[in-house]
């Protein structure tokens, strides 16, 4: 049973503007969650036209429909599956060579298929004309030009899909392939009975794909690597590279035929920045420069926000108390400080700072900054055993570490994935840079402030380069595509904000307000003081803190930009000065910035990377923030005395 | 001598996967012979079987670095870029040294002709010839447009041994360096 009258999904490579076009049809109804059991995003949405209901998947971007990763055995497996009525494949008319590389694949599964050829405004003005008729005669598939970005040929693009195209039939290739595709078909013609078109299992076969391969019984199978090894023996390749090898033969046929290339290109403004930006020395400076400017807006900006929003949450919450003086007092306390005071915290002190980090991050990305960066640090991120990307969920650390945890999906293995993701959540987010300036670089100074930052850079390498030699595997390379650098659309930029600042909140909100209510309920039935005391050999032994700073290492944990306020409360005072000296106040920040990912980051923890290795990376934090803390308290001690 | 009898050693395991003294004796070595790599350290007994050590692995290496230097720079006399081999072993495995060989000896191509990709100065333009590397990689590489045959382009290097940024198809690509060392190249 469908819940619509036509279910779509769109398919094509990165950076094609397909989110663009999902935007552009869906607006802002849409919603973000893991495909089932996987840690890969769809988006989904809905939008309704001419009285039909179409419901709109958004499927991974992918290059290829290979078995190597998760996105594109997902992609290929939602194909198969014929749930959607139409696939819309989101084709790049300025790189259309590469593009039909997997619309190709697509027609091999026989997909329902209707190309939206976005950007040929780009490709006109790079001096591209594409003959559309005769493509759209080549491959028997309907072809709507369309520019994402302005919504040009959406329209269009809804009626096609509306009126159901059939299924499509996929082009021949070389005499040589076809021969070796109709041995294997003959092979499995007999026994094959699943659901999956004949022609794409046999192809897949002879790729050698592993999952396709255990599907078929080793009979067949030991027949068929026959020929796979007389094909391999013949070009002096692997099959999947010699079938890849042939698609794009057979590709820049149908181009030859299809597309001209009128004037040579002349030297464009976007790649003359592009030169400018990627530069040896100057684009290294660019990159520091844009860096400082980014963190430099989100806390002076951020801090003003916060600030006036704060006092908003704090006169709203008076008011209330004040009407409701005369309900049951704990009611009151779990309502106010509880709830309220949960969700005040979460608006005035995480939304300015995170919404603010996701504004700037949408304009690197759309403007096609980010892979550059990643292109000058690839070097960098290879002394941790990483590569390029690994800088991006840094980035996003830096911001959260809920969003930066998911990040790490980028990275190809599990591996890296799970190195980055133990390290990047000891990278202060905002609310830990929170504590370190408010208390370390109000009190002592924004020098000793900066060393911290540098301290935890430190460690956090130290720490990933342990783990590289420490967990079997060796280093993956760099591939990367560089998207042509262009000029962001606002509206773009919002949309984009908003959309991840609504993802955050649905995420990092209820755990918040959870918290919260944890804390108000503890302070109620006064179960503070004994905890407090509990963990003094740890707080006062072993780190050399006041007692009281053991209030916001519990509290750290349910919300670490809580920690302050909950001192500051406890104390009754917010002069930290009072009852902390230089040192500790350092110690404290350091601790506190290590010591354990947040509730709402351990539970990123566990979905990316299950229970078990999520404990081991919180305990992992523990003992290390225990371990430089400890040292450190002494080492600062021995120097000031 | 000990290369050889790690040399027969890797023979077998890649055959049949694993090694048992019977299937070294097969191959013509003695009980003492066994023994005298187990003495050196570069083979060990375990699960009833033999495996290689780390030292025995560093061993077959410098081996088969002098094979590989005799056989290919010398048998073409003075012609070969000595550093295209040895940029390339001090790079990668074992493993796959042998198959970079065993597929450069089957080239048509002088190998004069060839250089590594990352070895291609930036605004020069190349044919790929050769990609050698693990299953993932290479599929990864095609998928983007990067297969035998194709002509690219270096657009800039990153210095410090970063990634490459090559033009492939009307794309931009960055490759890392360690990849780009895996890729054969004919310049154009």
């Amino acid at each position: 049973m469908k819940s619509s009258d036509v279910v779509i999904a769109l398919v094509g490579n990165p950076n094609v503007g397909k989110s663009t076009l999902f935007n552009n049809l869906t607006g802002l109804n849409q919603t973000i969650g893991n495909w089932p059991g996987k840690t890969v995003e769809v988006a989904r949405g809905t939008l309704v036209y001419e009285n039909k209901k179409i419901e709109i998947i958004d499927l991974p971007g992918t290059y290829s429909l290979t078995s190597y990763s998760e996105e594109e055995v997902i992609t290929r497996d939602y194909i198969l599956s014929n749930e959607a009525d139409v696939i819309i494949n989101v084709v790049d008319a300025t790189a259309l060579e590469r593009n039909l590389f997997l619309t190709l694949q697509l027609m091999e599964m026989n997909a329902p298929l209707i190309i939206a050829l976005n950007m040929v405004d780009e490709a006109t003005k790079k001096g591209l004309e594409i003959k559309v008729d005769e493509l759209e005669k080549i491959l028997e598939v309907p072809i709507i030009p369309i520019i994402a970005t302005s919504g040009a040929g959406v329209a269009e693009l809804i009626r096609a899909s509306l009126s159901k195209p059939k299924k499509t039939k996929r082009l021949k290739y070389g005499k040589e392939i076809e021969d070796y595709i109709s041995k294997v078909i003959d092979l499995l013609k007999d026994v094959y009975k699943e659901q999956y078109p004949i022609e794409w299992v046999a192809i897949k076969v002879l790729e050698g794909d592993p999952i396709i391969t255990a599907k078929i019984e080793d009979k067949i199978i030991r027949k068929i690597k026959l020929i796979i090894e007389e094909m391999e023996k013949i070009h002096g390749e692997p099959s999947s590279v010699i079938i890849a090898s042939e698609r794009y033969s057979l590709i820049h046929r149908i181009i030859n035929n299809t597309v001209k290339l009128h004037a040579a290109p002349k030297i464009s403004l976007s790649e003359r920045i592009d030169g400018i930006i990627t530069h040896p020395t100057i684009g290294y400076l660019i990159l520091v420069i844009t860096f400082l400017s980014i963190f430099s807006i989100i806390f002076s900006l951020g801090g003003i926000i916060s600030e006036e929003l704060n006092i908003l949450f704090e006169s709203i919450i008076n008011y209330l108390r004040a009407m409701l003086s005369n309900i049951d007092p704990i009611l009151l306390h779990l309502l106010l400080n509880g709830i309220l005071l949960g969700i005040g915290a979460g608006i005035s002190i995480i939304i300015p700072y995170v919404f603010l980090f996701y504004l700037l991050l949408s304009i690197l990305e759309d403007t096609g900054y980010l892979p550059r960066a990643a292109f000058l640090l690839d070097s960098f991120m290879h002394k941790i055993g990483l590569h390029g990307k690994a800088f991006i969920p840094i980035l996003l650390a830096y911001g959260c570490s809920v969003p930066a945890c998911m990040g790490c999906r980028i990275m190809e293995t599990w591996r890296e994935r799970l190195i980055l993701g133990a390290t990047i959540i000891l990278i202060p987010c905002s609310a830990r840079t929170v504590i370190i300036l408010g208390l370390v670089g109000h009190y002592v100074g924004i020098l000793a402030a900066l060393m911290i930052f540098i301290i935890d850079i430190i460690i956090v390498v130290t720490l990933a380069k342990i783990l590289f030699k420490l967990l079997p595997g060796r280093a993956v390379g760099l591939i990367m595509e560089i998207p042509p650098i262009r000029m962001f659309k606002l509206s773009s930029i919002i949309k984009k904000t908003w959309i991840k600042t609504k993802d955050f909140i649905y995420i990092a909100f209820p755990l918040i307000v959870a918290g919260s209510l944890i804390i108000s309920t503890a302070e109620i039935y006064g179960l503070i003081d004994p905890i407090v005391s509990a963990i003094s050999p740890i707080t006062v032994g072993l780190l050399g803190l006041p007692l009281e700073t053991g209030i916001a290492f519990i509290f750290g944990f349910l919300r670490k930009e809580l920690a302050l306020i909950m001192l500051a409360t406890y104390l009754g005072s917010m002069d930290f000065s009072i009852f902390m000296n230089s040192t500790q106040m350092i110690i404290f920040a350091i601790v506190m910035t290590l010591y354990i990912p947040c509730i709402a980051t351990l539970s990123a923890l566990i979905k990316e990377f299950g229970w078990k290795r999520a404990l081991m990376i919180a305990a992992m934090n523990i003992s290390l923030a225990l371990i430089v803390g400890s040292i450190g308290i002494r080492i600062l001690n021995f120097l000031t005395h | 001598m000990l290369e050889e009898i790690i040399e027969i050693f890797c023979k077998i395991k890649a055959k049949l996967g694993k090694v048992t003294r019977e299937d070294m004796k097969k191959e013509g070595l003695r009980e003492e012979d066994i023994d005298s790599a187990i003495r050196e350290g570069l083979l060990i007994e375990k699960y009833n079987g033999l495996e290689i050590t780390s030292k025995g692995e560093k061993k077959l290496l410098n081996h088969r670095e002098s094979f590989l230097h005799n056989s290919i720079i010398h048998e073409a006399e003075d012609a070969v870029d000595e550093n295209l081999v040895m940029h390339w072993i001090a790079q990668h495995g074992i493993t796959e040294i042998d198959e970079f060989y065993e597929r450069l000896k089957a080239l048509p191509y002088r190998i004069e002709e060839l250089t590594l990709l990352a070895e291609l100065p930036e605004g020069v333009e190349g044919e790929v010839v050769l990609i050698v590397g693990g299953g993932g990689v290479i599929m990864r590489l095609c998928s983007l447009g990067i297969t035998p045959g194709t002509r690219l382009k270096v657009l800039r290097k990153a210095p410090i041994g970063g990634p490459l940024e090559v033009e492939v198809r009307g794309t931009k690509i960055a490759i890392g360096r360690s990849i780009a060392s895996k890729i054969l190249m004919k310049s154009l």
